[in-house]
């Protein structure tokens, strides 16, 4: 691909509760055949839960299909996950992962990402980043 | 000029004469910090004689730079959008927020006038503080 690198797909303080907060896509990912996707809570204290979601368009932005789905609770973690859409796979009903805890759609990938972020529960001193390897 | 044309034109005196610095935003409150770094390439010096007089702190430094390694990077990442009809410029740093790390040193953003032509980011001048 022509543009590949790491990419910040959100990176945020939590503290409010969120309901599928929306953050602005990463685009121009023409070609990506993979992505490493690194999920990562710092702090956690004070709220209930945080659930990230990776996902992508193939129609420019206007719908999107989630890719991955990561949990957090209160307690620091660094998970990741990797998304190959080179190897062969067979027709696959989609589905939507948002009650699905870290799990992923794998080979699901157009050529923009983004990230959607909830969270119950008040955090203090609390901040989340997703980052997506393209490539 | 186009706005192409001008990014083009800097971006090749920074080629020939510039020197790389790391733009930075921090975000979260310490110990749970992230730092969304992007390397850009500028023309770095110090305040003028002028600038002093007027009250510009000769310790400052002034930077100017193109969006082109931003743009590359789609620095800052992904942000929560702006509700219309604000349209916040993202990759404009922000002052006294914003860092940047210039010659081995951690700075703060003390001045930035973004560059529009034709509606497109073609060049930012900054000055940073510390």
């Amino acid at each position: 691909m022509d543009n590949a690198g790491v990419y910040d797909l959100a990176v945020t303080a939590v503290t409010a509760p969120l309901t599928s907060q929306v953050y602005t896509p990463i685009t121009g990912l023409d070609g990506i055949s993979a992505a490493c996707l690194e999920c990562e809570l710092l702090g956690g204290t004070g709220g209930t839960s945080i659930d990230v979601l990776a996902q992508t368009s193939f129609d420019g932005g206007t719908t999107w299909l989630d890719v991955a789905h990561f949990t957090f609770t209160t307690a620091p973690a660094k998970k990741f996950a990797v998304i190959n859409s080179l190897a062969s796979k067979g027709v696959t009903a989609y589905s939507a992962l948002s009650a699905q805890a870290d799990a992923v759609n794998d080979g699901l990938l157009g050529d923009q990402l983004r990230a959607v972020i909830s969270s119950t529960g008040t955090y203090t001193n609390t901040t989340v980043a997703l980052r997506a390897h393209a490539k | 000029m186009s706005p192409e044309e001008c990014i083009g034109a800097l971006d090749g005196a920074l080629a020939a004469d510039g020197e790389e610095f790391i733009l930075r935003r921090v975000v979260g409150t310490l110990p749970n910090v992230v730092n969304i770094d992007v390397t850009c390439k500028g023309w770095i010096t110090a305040v003028t004689t002028e600038q002093v007089a007027a009250g510009i702190p000769e310790t400052e430094l002034n930077v100017i730079f193109s969006p082109t390694q931003i743009n590359d990077a789609q620095w800052p990442g992904g942000t929560v959008p702006a509700l219309p009809p604000l349209s916040v410029d993202q990759r404009v740093p922000r002052i006294n927020v914003d860092k940047a790390i210039v010659q081995g040193r951690v700075r703060t953003v003390s001045f930035v006038n973004a560059i529009n032509v034709a509606g497109e980011l073609v060049r930012i001048n900054m000055r940073v503080k510390g």
